[in-house]
Protein backbone atom coordinates (compact mmCIF):
# COMPACT_ATOMS: atom_id res chain seq x y z
CA UNK A 1 0.00 0.00 0.00
CA UNK A 2 1.58 3.50 -0.80
CA UNK A 3 2.50 5.82 1.99
CA UNK A 4 -0.06 8.11 1.20
CA UNK A 5 -2.66 5.89 1.43
CA UNK A 6 -1.51 4.66 4.81
CA UNK A 7 -1.13 8.46 6.10
CA UNK A 8 -4.36 9.09 4.75
CA UNK A 9 -5.65 5.95 6.65
CA UNK A 10 -3.82 6.81 9.62
CA UNK A 11 -5.47 10.27 9.65
CA UNK A 12 -8.98 9.22 9.43
CA UNK A 13 -8.30 6.83 12.13
CA UNK A 14 -7.05 9.57 14.66
CA UNK A 15 -9.45 12.16 13.94
CA UNK A 16 -12.31 9.94 14.16
CA UNK A 17 -10.66 8.98 17.55
CA UNK A 18 -9.95 12.28 18.29
CA UNK A 19 -13.15 13.85 17.81
CA UNK A 20 -15.20 10.98 19.90
CA UNK A 21 -13.49 11.62 22.66
CA UNK A 22 -12.30 15.49 22.57
CA UNK A 23 -8.50 14.61 22.59
CA UNK A 24 -7.39 16.21 18.74
CA UNK A 25 -5.83 12.71 18.03
CA UNK A 26 -2.22 14.29 18.16
CA UNK A 27 -2.06 10.99 21.27
CA UNK A 28 -2.01 8.83 17.85
CA UNK A 29 -0.30 11.21 15.12
CA UNK A 30 2.60 11.68 17.13
CA UNK A 31 3.50 7.95 17.67
CA UNK A 32 2.33 7.04 14.05
CA UNK A 33 4.80 9.36 12.34
CA UNK A 34 7.40 8.70 14.83
CA UNK A 35 7.41 5.05 15.25
CA UNK A 36 5.74 4.01 11.60
CA UNK A 37 6.66 6.86 9.35
CA UNK A 38 10.32 7.41 10.84
CA UNK A 39 9.64 11.37 10.72
CA UNK A 40 11.54 13.28 13.78
CA UNK A 41 9.87 14.14 16.59
CA UNK A 42 9.86 18.03 16.01
CA UNK A 43 8.23 17.48 12.27
CA UNK A 44 5.72 14.46 13.98
CA UNK A 45 4.97 17.17 16.72
CA UNK A 46 4.60 19.95 14.02
CA UNK A 47 2.22 17.90 11.90
CA UNK A 48 0.43 16.85 15.01
CA UNK A 49 -0.81 20.39 15.99
CA UNK A 50 -1.94 20.99 12.45
CA UNK A 51 -3.78 18.11 13.03
CA UNK A 52 -5.18 18.69 15.86
CA UNK A 53 -6.58 22.14 14.53
CA UNK A 54 -7.87 19.71 11.52
CA UNK A 55 -10.05 17.72 14.39
CA UNK A 56 -11.03 20.59 16.09
CA UNK A 57 -12.88 22.91 13.58
CA UNK A 58 -13.87 19.83 11.68
CA UNK A 59 -15.82 18.50 14.85
CA UNK A 60 -16.60 21.91 16.37
CA UNK A 61 -17.93 22.78 12.73
CA UNK A 62 -20.41 19.97 13.33
CA UNK A 63 -21.15 19.90 17.13
CA UNK A 64 -21.39 23.82 17.48
CA UNK A 65 -23.78 23.66 14.81
CA UNK A 66 -25.96 21.49 16.54
CA UNK A 67 -25.72 22.86 19.64
CA UNK A 68 -23.71 19.87 21.26
CA UNK A 69 -21.19 22.01 23.02
CA UNK A 70 -21.05 24.86 25.26
CA UNK A 71 -19.11 27.72 23.19
CA UNK A 72 -19.01 30.17 26.25
CA UNK A 73 -17.83 27.67 28.32
CA UNK A 74 -15.19 26.63 25.73
CA UNK A 75 -14.43 30.30 25.39
CA UNK A 76 -14.24 31.09 29.16
CA UNK A 77 -11.77 28.20 29.61
CA UNK A 78 -10.21 28.61 26.24
CA UNK A 79 -8.37 31.72 27.32
CA UNK A 80 -7.18 29.73 30.57
CA UNK A 81 -5.42 27.20 28.62
CA UNK A 82 -4.00 29.86 26.05
CA UNK A 83 -2.41 31.36 28.88
CA UNK A 84 -1.36 28.14 30.48
CA UNK A 85 -0.20 26.69 27.46
CA UNK A 86 1.92 29.83 26.27
CA UNK A 87 3.73 30.14 30.12
CA UNK A 88 4.43 26.75 30.21
CA UNK A 89 7.91 27.17 28.74
CA UNK A 90 8.70 29.49 31.70
CA UNK A 91 7.07 26.98 34.52
CA UNK A 92 9.45 24.18 32.77
CA UNK A 93 12.64 25.93 34.09
CA UNK A 94 11.54 25.37 37.79
CA UNK A 95 9.83 22.51 37.90
CA UNK A 96 11.71 19.12 37.29
CA UNK A 97 9.98 16.97 34.39
CA UNK A 98 10.25 13.85 36.19
CA UNK A 99 8.24 14.95 39.03
CA UNK A 100 5.95 17.13 37.17
CA UNK A 101 5.51 13.46 35.12
CA UNK A 102 4.78 11.45 38.21
CA UNK A 103 2.71 13.97 39.59
CA UNK A 104 0.14 13.63 36.52
CA UNK A 105 0.81 10.33 36.25
CA UNK A 106 -1.02 9.92 39.55
CA UNK A 107 -3.36 12.73 38.82
CA UNK A 108 -4.78 10.77 35.67
CA UNK A 109 -4.86 7.59 37.38
CA UNK A 110 -7.08 9.45 40.42
CA UNK A 111 -9.41 10.88 37.43
CA UNK A 112 -9.90 7.68 35.55
CA UNK A 113 -11.11 6.12 38.91
CA UNK A 114 -13.45 8.61 39.43
CA UNK A 115 -14.79 8.96 36.06
CA UNK A 116 -15.31 5.14 36.25
CA UNK A 117 -17.37 5.60 39.90
CA UNK A 118 -19.43 8.26 38.06
CA UNK A 119 -21.02 5.55 35.85
CA UNK A 120 -21.85 3.62 38.85
CA UNK A 121 -23.27 6.48 40.89
CA UNK A 122 -25.04 7.94 38.41
CA UNK A 123 -26.84 4.44 37.81
CA UNK A 124 -27.88 3.46 34.47
CA UNK A 125 -29.47 6.75 33.64
CA UNK A 126 -26.95 8.41 31.74
CA UNK A 127 -25.12 5.26 30.68
CA UNK A 128 -28.09 4.14 28.30
CA UNK A 129 -28.24 7.26 26.93
CA UNK A 130 -28.09 6.20 23.24
CA UNK A 131 -28.89 9.90 21.59
CA UNK A 132 -27.10 13.23 21.96
CA UNK A 133 -30.12 15.17 23.88
CA UNK A 134 -28.13 18.63 23.49
CA UNK A 135 -29.99 20.06 20.98
CA UNK A 136 -30.22 23.87 20.75
CA UNK A 137 -33.34 25.27 22.31
CA UNK A 138 -34.60 21.69 22.25
CA UNK A 139 -37.17 20.31 24.40
CA UNK A 140 -34.96 17.54 25.29
CA UNK A 141 -31.41 19.76 25.57
CA UNK A 142 -29.41 18.98 28.84
CA UNK A 143 -30.62 21.43 32.27
CA UNK A 144 -27.18 21.24 33.34
CA UNK A 145 -25.26 24.05 34.74
CA UNK A 146 -21.52 24.70 34.86
CA UNK A 147 -20.16 24.47 38.36
CA UNK A 148 -16.81 25.88 40.20
CA UNK A 149 -16.21 28.04 36.83
CA UNK A 150 -13.47 29.95 39.00
CA UNK A 151 -11.60 26.80 39.57
CA UNK A 152 -12.24 25.29 36.73
CA UNK A 153 -10.38 28.18 34.94
CA UNK A 154 -7.30 27.38 37.39
CA UNK A 155 -7.54 23.93 36.16
CA UNK A 156 -7.74 25.27 32.05
CA UNK A 157 -4.51 26.92 32.93
CA UNK A 158 -3.44 24.07 34.47
CA UNK A 159 -4.83 21.83 31.36
CA UNK A 160 -2.69 24.62 29.38
CA UNK A 161 0.62 23.92 31.55
CA UNK A 162 0.84 20.82 31.27
CA UNK A 163 -0.03 20.62 27.41
CA UNK A 164 2.76 22.54 26.88
CA UNK A 165 5.63 21.56 29.28
CA UNK A 166 4.72 17.47 28.81
CA UNK A 167 3.58 17.90 25.18
CA UNK A 168 0.05 16.75 25.69
CA UNK A 169 -2.83 17.30 24.27
CA UNK A 170 -5.09 19.30 26.54
CA UNK A 171 -8.32 17.34 26.20
CA UNK A 172 -6.73 14.74 28.62
CA UNK A 173 -6.92 16.89 31.59
CA UNK A 174 -9.87 19.42 30.05
CA UNK A 175 -12.61 16.02 29.23
CA UNK A 176 -12.58 15.03 33.41
CA UNK A 177 -12.33 18.38 34.24
CA UNK A 178 -15.65 20.18 32.31
CA UNK A 179 -17.50 16.78 33.36
CA UNK A 180 -15.81 15.84 36.69
CA UNK A 181 -15.05 19.10 38.29
CA UNK A 182 -18.44 21.14 36.38
CA UNK A 183 -20.85 18.83 36.30
CA UNK A 184 -21.28 18.85 32.35
CA UNK A 185 -22.45 15.65 30.58
CA UNK A 186 -19.72 13.79 29.31
CA UNK A 187 -20.62 14.13 25.13
CA UNK A 188 -20.83 18.15 26.61
CA UNK A 189 -17.73 17.78 28.11
CA UNK A 190 -15.94 15.69 24.88
CA UNK A 191 -17.47 18.50 22.23
CA UNK A 192 -16.38 21.34 24.26
CA UNK A 193 -12.93 19.93 24.51
CA UNK A 194 -13.02 19.60 20.81
CA UNK A 195 -13.76 23.13 20.53
CA UNK A 196 -11.04 24.13 22.54
CA UNK A 197 -8.21 22.06 21.75
CA UNK A 198 -7.89 24.16 18.50
CA UNK A 199 -7.59 27.16 19.92
CA UNK A 200 -4.64 25.82 22.30
CA UNK A 201 -2.74 23.87 19.18
CA UNK A 202 -2.78 26.85 16.92
CA UNK A 203 -0.90 28.68 19.77
CA UNK A 204 1.90 26.01 19.58
CA UNK A 205 1.79 25.48 15.67
CA UNK A 206 2.43 29.13 14.36
CA UNK A 207 5.98 28.56 15.39
CA UNK A 208 6.41 25.25 13.92
CA UNK A 209 4.84 26.59 10.44
CA UNK A 210 7.19 29.56 10.57
CA UNK A 211 10.05 27.89 11.52
CA UNK A 212 9.55 24.89 8.83
CA UNK A 213 9.17 21.95 11.21
CA UNK A 214 6.47 20.55 8.90
CA UNK A 215 6.96 18.66 6.14
CA UNK A 216 4.29 19.09 3.64
CA UNK A 217 4.44 15.49 1.67
CA UNK A 218 3.98 13.61 4.60
CA UNK A 219 1.82 16.59 6.31
CA UNK A 220 -0.72 16.86 3.72
CA UNK A 221 -2.26 13.27 3.21
CA UNK A 222 -2.62 12.96 7.59
CA UNK A 223 -4.54 16.30 7.37
CA UNK A 224 -7.24 15.82 4.60
CA UNK A 225 -7.63 12.14 6.65
CA UNK A 226 -7.92 13.79 10.04
CA UNK A 227 -10.44 16.26 8.67
CA UNK A 228 -12.51 13.93 6.90
CA UNK A 229 -12.18 11.81 9.74
CA UNK A 230 -12.96 14.28 12.76
CA UNK A 231 -16.59 14.92 11.29
CA UNK A 232 -16.97 11.10 11.28
CA UNK A 233 -16.01 11.04 14.63
CA UNK A 234 -18.35 14.40 15.10
CA UNK A 235 -21.42 12.05 13.92
CA UNK A 236 -20.35 8.94 15.32
CA UNK A 237 -19.78 10.24 19.02
CA UNK A 238 -24.08 11.17 19.19
CA UNK A 239 -24.53 7.45 18.23
CA UNK A 240 -22.53 5.86 21.18
CA UNK A 241 -23.25 5.24 24.65
CA UNK A 242 -22.36 7.48 27.44
CA UNK A 243 -20.60 4.83 29.72
CA UNK A 244 -19.12 3.72 26.64
CA UNK A 245 -17.39 7.19 25.59
CA UNK A 246 -16.47 7.01 29.43
CA UNK A 247 -14.91 3.65 29.19
CA UNK A 248 -12.91 4.51 26.39
CA UNK A 249 -11.73 7.68 27.70
CA UNK A 250 -10.37 5.86 30.90
CA UNK A 251 -9.05 3.54 28.61
CA UNK A 252 -6.85 6.75 27.10
CA UNK A 253 -6.01 8.41 30.22
CA UNK A 254 -4.44 5.04 31.64
CA UNK A 255 -2.39 4.70 28.44
CA UNK A 256 -1.52 8.43 29.39
CA UNK A 257 -0.92 7.61 32.78
CA UNK A 258 1.65 4.85 31.57
CA UNK A 259 3.61 6.53 29.43
CA UNK A 260 3.99 9.52 32.06
CA UNK A 261 4.77 6.65 35.05
CA UNK A 262 7.55 5.58 32.37
CA UNK A 263 8.79 8.90 32.01
CA UNK A 264 9.05 9.94 35.65
CA UNK A 265 11.01 6.34 36.76
CA UNK A 266 13.08 6.65 33.29
CA UNK A 267 17.21 6.86 34.34
CA UNK A 268 18.36 9.91 34.01
CA UNK B 1 -23.62 28.72 31.60
CA UNK B 2 -24.77 25.82 29.66
CA UNK B 3 -25.06 24.36 26.32
CA UNK B 4 -28.69 25.38 26.03
CA UNK B 5 -27.94 29.03 26.01
CA UNK B 6 -25.38 29.45 23.45
CA UNK B 7 -28.80 29.44 20.86
CA UNK B 8 -28.26 30.37 17.01
CA UNK B 9 -26.61 33.62 18.09
CA UNK B 10 -23.82 32.89 19.13
CA UNK B 11 -23.37 28.91 17.65
CA UNK B 12 -24.43 29.73 14.00
CA UNK B 13 -21.51 32.37 12.86
CA UNK B 14 -18.67 30.59 15.24
CA UNK B 15 -19.94 27.39 13.48
CA UNK B 16 -19.94 28.94 9.63
CA UNK B 17 -16.74 30.01 10.42
CA UNK B 18 -15.00 26.95 11.54
CA UNK B 19 -16.93 24.65 8.45
CA UNK B 20 -16.14 27.32 6.06
CA UNK B 21 -12.06 27.67 7.17
CA UNK B 22 -11.98 23.77 6.90
CA UNK B 23 -13.49 23.57 3.93
CA UNK B 24 -11.40 26.26 2.24
CA UNK B 25 -8.25 24.86 4.12
CA UNK B 26 -8.99 21.34 2.73
CA UNK B 27 -9.68 22.10 -0.93
CA UNK B 28 -6.64 24.09 -0.95
CA UNK B 29 -4.35 21.52 0.81
CA UNK B 30 -6.42 18.56 -1.46
CA UNK B 31 -6.22 20.88 -4.48
CA UNK B 32 -2.09 21.41 -3.98
CA UNK B 33 -1.66 17.36 -2.99
CA UNK B 34 -2.78 16.33 -6.64
CA UNK B 35 -0.99 18.79 -8.38
CA UNK B 36 1.83 17.58 -6.44
CA UNK B 37 1.74 14.32 -7.45
CA UNK B 38 0.79 14.58 -10.82
CA UNK B 39 3.92 17.09 -11.65
CA UNK B 40 6.04 15.24 -8.97
CA UNK B 41 7.06 18.53 -7.95
CA UNK B 42 8.05 18.33 -3.70
CA UNK B 43 7.98 21.42 -2.01
CA UNK B 44 9.50 21.85 1.45
CA UNK B 45 10.33 24.61 3.94
CA UNK B 46 8.45 27.75 5.64
CA UNK B 47 5.27 28.62 5.37
CA UNK B 48 6.54 31.86 3.55
CA UNK B 49 8.63 29.62 1.72
CA UNK B 50 6.07 27.61 0.43
CA UNK B 51 3.67 29.76 -0.67
CA UNK B 52 6.04 32.37 -2.00
CA UNK B 53 7.43 29.80 -3.82
CA UNK B 54 3.94 28.80 -5.85
CA UNK B 55 2.47 25.73 -7.60
CA UNK B 56 1.33 23.30 -5.72
CA UNK B 57 3.61 23.89 -2.24
CA UNK B 58 2.24 27.33 -2.49
CA UNK B 59 -1.65 25.75 -2.62
CA UNK B 60 -0.68 23.32 0.71
CA UNK B 61 0.96 26.15 2.16
CA UNK B 62 -2.35 28.47 1.97
CA UNK B 63 -3.95 25.53 3.23
CA UNK B 64 -2.58 25.24 6.26
CA UNK B 65 -2.55 28.79 6.98
CA UNK B 66 -6.32 28.81 6.35
CA UNK B 67 -6.43 26.04 9.00
CA UNK B 68 -4.47 27.23 11.55
CA UNK B 69 -5.86 30.84 11.32
CA UNK B 70 -9.32 29.16 11.52
CA UNK B 71 -9.91 29.02 15.28
CA UNK B 72 -8.17 32.67 15.39
CA UNK B 73 -10.84 33.97 13.05
CA UNK B 74 -13.57 32.12 15.20
CA UNK B 75 -12.25 33.63 18.18
CA UNK B 76 -12.91 37.21 16.38
CA UNK B 77 -16.46 36.08 15.52
CA UNK B 78 -17.39 35.36 19.04
CA UNK B 79 -15.29 38.23 20.43
CA UNK B 80 -18.13 40.34 18.15
CA UNK B 81 -20.96 38.67 18.66
CA UNK B 82 -20.40 38.94 22.43
CA UNK B 83 -19.74 42.31 22.49
CA UNK B 84 -22.25 43.50 20.49
CA UNK B 85 -25.24 41.11 22.85
CA UNK B 86 -23.19 42.94 26.18
CA UNK B 87 -21.73 39.61 27.43
CA UNK B 88 -18.84 41.71 28.70
CA UNK B 89 -17.19 38.91 30.82
CA UNK B 90 -17.27 36.31 28.56
CA UNK B 91 -16.28 38.72 25.50
CA UNK B 92 -13.22 39.73 27.44
CA UNK B 93 -12.29 36.33 27.93
CA UNK B 94 -12.61 35.50 24.19
CA UNK B 95 -10.67 38.74 23.54
CA UNK B 96 -8.11 37.96 25.86
CA UNK B 97 -7.67 34.68 23.80
CA UNK B 98 -7.67 36.22 20.35
CA UNK B 99 -5.47 38.58 21.71
CA UNK B 100 -2.65 35.65 22.87
CA UNK B 101 -3.43 33.24 20.04
CA UNK B 102 -2.88 36.84 17.84
CA UNK B 103 0.69 37.26 19.62
CA UNK B 104 1.55 33.92 18.80
CA UNK B 105 1.17 34.19 15.81
CA UNK B 106 2.94 37.60 15.22
CA UNK B 107 5.82 36.55 17.49
CA UNK B 108 6.71 33.40 15.20
CA UNK B 109 6.45 35.30 12.27
CA UNK B 110 9.05 37.59 13.93
CA UNK B 111 11.25 35.34 14.77
CA UNK B 112 10.81 33.26 11.55
CA UNK B 113 11.84 36.55 9.22
CA UNK B 114 14.39 37.89 12.04
CA UNK B 115 16.32 34.49 11.63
Amino acid sequence: MPTDLLLLLSGVAAGAFGALLGLGGGILIVPILTLGFGLPLSAAVGTSLVSVIATSTGAAAVNVRAGRADVRLGLTLGAGTVVGALTGGIVAGFLPERVLAGSFAVLLVYTALTMLRGIRARGDEEATETVDPAVPDGPEAPAYRSRRVPLAIGGAFLAGNVSGLLGIGGGVVTVPLVHLLMGAPIRIAVTTSNYMIGITAAAGAYTYLFRGDLDPRQAAPIVLGVAGGAALGALTGTRLRASWLIVLFVVVLGYVAFEMAMRALAPA
Amino acid sequence: MSAVHDGPALGRPIAFTLRAGTLLAVAAIGAGYLIGAITGEVATGTIVALISGGGAGALIGVGFLTLTLTPLAALAVAVAVLARRRERNRAFAALLAFSLLLGSLVVAAVLAWSS
